[in-house]
């Protein structure tokens, strides 16, 4: 390496790490991942359990108070026991509307001309329980009616319930807790990353034009693309180092989730040494072309404060992709074009084991083009003296 | 001998309605030999941080030449630079490191070789009586510790010329005068001093010439003496007002 660039590499990282913002920020933001990560895991699992144990436990002490206007026959009580309701008897339609206004039932079912009519309120977790737990007693009734049908008439049950064979298997090999985790967890990395460009890019930019050092700088025999690349080696570097931990503490924090919460179980985790170098690799590749970024869009800024609020809506734009996977969006041609945008969604992808190639390969070909584009124009912006100069 | 020649700096500020011009420096052509100080007076924003700045190569020119032994910055602004120094009353020094870091970084850029670069800074270090100091961090020091840790920064590379603009400026009369001493025994090494300044009893002191400037163009060249005999005063301060057509009440 040129030694010109080198020893300015040498100066700024130095100057960074003595900087407590800049250093607390590179090596201390990542640790929002695994707490983000057990706290995730630990509300999930806890929610998932209720809601299991509501439809599964007829022990549970709480039962789901449920009116009719009917009484209940001895094969509808045994069918009943074994699920977790309590039938209240009301006799008329009135009467069970002012029960559930009052607060006594949360749903109810009204008995007319052999029609069941189920009513309940969706926007109340309880009452939604209590309906499918109703659907689930009504389905069994239906079903133990047609089996005394078929038996009177001495009909072969399997020709009407078991004609198929079929069985249930998840060819995503993941399940939506372990995608959302994933996705923010990388939106995570991602932003982490992009707070370590914006503080250094800052400090080293802003910050030398700030304090009155730029002008000795640029009297030392050194040319402005030796000072601008060795600057923008050392905010790489302090990008990459943020990577390094963050690529650590998600693969850490994902495998003790995966192994430690039930809500994981049917999840198919693709961590292994492949996967996790390729993902530092694109974590690398964002490093150098948002490094790149940050210096490109704060070169014209005089004071930090003017370079904190140019560079402020980048950490915006990383949370993009986050939206964009809950609704449902998938990584597609297009959107492999676009930075930020294609590599949150590639980490996340890389780890679900299920990352398509073409992509992986478009994203690394555009984040090198960008970049070197962005080192072409920084080179280039760092001649101007309206770039140099206060006033 | 730094030789400037028709030397134009033209600023353009672009603003919403219009497009402004202003001509910071226009058609100054000078010179400075080894063993001289020459100082560069004028009032505020008549263009000597400007032309100080292009002449150390920091700004480059709208027009015309600077030639340092023969040397233009077109083609060897490297060269040129390793053998000046500049130092402003607006420069400021890296405040997380300390002096030695800063000299030895300094040492590194302008190719000193590592085995003589420690000598080199102990050498400075007794001269300029920053044993106390050295190794403290900048951002600590006073502002008269701060100055002379820039003047011995200066000095490592032992340059042939100097570029000191407004390098007094805002300090005691104490800290001015390690400046002025330390101007003057460079001088008297035979190293060349462009020192520019708004102080005319200093000018007077030190200078050998003075290049009068205002609005970016000269208005005299000569030695004080000389300017004095033309404007008939006693004093430089006297001259510079009959020059400049103003009043110093």
């Amino acid at each position: 390496m040129n030694k010109n660039i080198l020893i300015t590499l040498k100066k700024e990282i130095r100057a960074i790490l003595r900087e407590k913002k800049s250093l607390i920020i590179m090596l201390l933001t990542p640790f929002i991942i695994p707490f983000y990560f057990i706290a995730f895991s630990y509300i999930f699992n806890g929610m998932m359990s209720e809601v299991d144990n509501s439809y599964t436990d007829t022990n549970h002490s709480l039962k789901y108070e449920v009116g009719i206007n009917y009484n209940l026959n001895e094969t509808e009580e045994q069918i009943i026991n074994n699920l977790n309701l309590n039938m209240v008897k009301y006799e008329t339609e009135e009467e069970l509307k002012k029960a559930y206004q009052d607060e006594e039932i949360v749903a109810y079912i009204v008995y007319e001309d052999k029609n069941y009519t189920i009513y309940v309120n969706d926007m109340d977790d309880e009452s939604t329980i209590a309906g499918n737990l109703i659907e689930s007693y009504l389905s069994t009734y239906n079903d133990y009616l047609a089996n005394l049908y078929l038996e009177s008439i001495d009909a072969d049950k399997d020709r009407v319930y078991h004609n198929i064979n079929y069985k249930y298997v998840s060819l995503e090999g993941s399940n939506m807790m372990m995608n959302t985790l994933i996705s923010i967890g990388f939106t995570f990395a991602v932003m982490s990353i992009c707070l370590t460009a914006i503080y250094t890019t800052t400090d080293t930019m802003a910050g030398e034009k700030e304090r009155g050092t730029l002008e000795t700088f640029l009297t030392f025999p050194i040319k402005s693309h030796e000072i601008i690349t060795g600057k923008y080696l050392a905010i790489s570097t302090s990008c990459i180092i943020t990577s390094m931990i963050d690529i650590f503490l998600i693969v850490l924090s994902l495998l003790i989730s995966y192994k430690s919460f039930n809500v994981y179980k049917n999840a198919i985790l693709n961590v292994n040494g492949l996967s996790i170098l390729i993902a530092f690799i694109i974590l690398v590749s964002f490093s150098l072309f948002i490094s790149g970024l940050c210096i490109a869009i704060s070169s014209k800024s005089k004071t930090y404060k003017e370079a904190q609020s140019s560079l402020t809506p980048i950490s915006l734009i990383t949370i993009i992709p986050m939206f964009l996977t809950t609704a449902g969006v998938k990584l597609n041609l297009g959107m492999s074009f676009i930075p930020i945008v294609n590599h949150t969604y590639l980490l996340q992808d890389l780890l679900l084991g299920k990352y398509n190639i073409l992509y992986l390969m478009i994203t690394f070909i555009t984040t090198i083009i960008y970049t070197i584009l962005i080192i072409l124009v920084i080179s280039r912006i760092y001649k101007k003296e309206d770039t140099l100069f206060q006033n | 001998m730094i030789e400037v020649k028709n030397v134009f700096k033209e600023f353009t500020k672009i603003t919403k309605k219009k497009k402004e011009s202003l001509l910071a420096v226009n058609d100054i052509t000078f010179t400075a030999k080894e063993g001289e100080i020459v100082g560069i007076l004028g009032p505020n924003g008549a263009g000597k941080t400007t032309l100080l700045r292009i002449i150390a190569g920091i700004m480059q020119p709208t027009k015309g030449e600077i030639t340092v032994d023969g040397m233009n910055y077109q083609k060897n602004d490297i060269a040129i630079k390793k053998e000046i120094a500049f130092l402003s009353g607006n420069t400021k020094l890296y405040k997380d490191i300390t002096g030695y870091e800063l000299l030895k970084m300094c040492g590194e850029y302008y190719d000193i070789p590592k085995d003589n670069v420690e000598d080199i800074i102990k050498e400075i270090v007794q001269e300029f009586n920053l044993e106390n100091f050295i190794n403290q961090k900048i951002g600590t020091l006073s502002t008269g510790q701060n100055q002379r840790i820039a003047i011995a920064r200066c000095t490592l590379h032992s340059p042939k010329y100097y570029i000191l603009d407004e390098a007094t400026s805002g300090l005691d009369t104490i800290l001015s005068q390690i400046v002025l001493d330390f101007i003057k025994k460079e001088r008297n090494k035979g190293k060349c001093i462009l020192y520019s300044t708004h102080y005319m009893e200093e000018a007077e002191n030190i200078c050998d010439r003075v290049v009068i400037i205002n609005k970016g163009k000269i208005v005299k060249i000569g030695t004080p003496e000389e300017i004095k005999k033309l404007t008939k005063t006693t004093n430089l301060r006297d001259a510079f007002f009959t020059l400049i057509g103003g009043s110093h009440e």
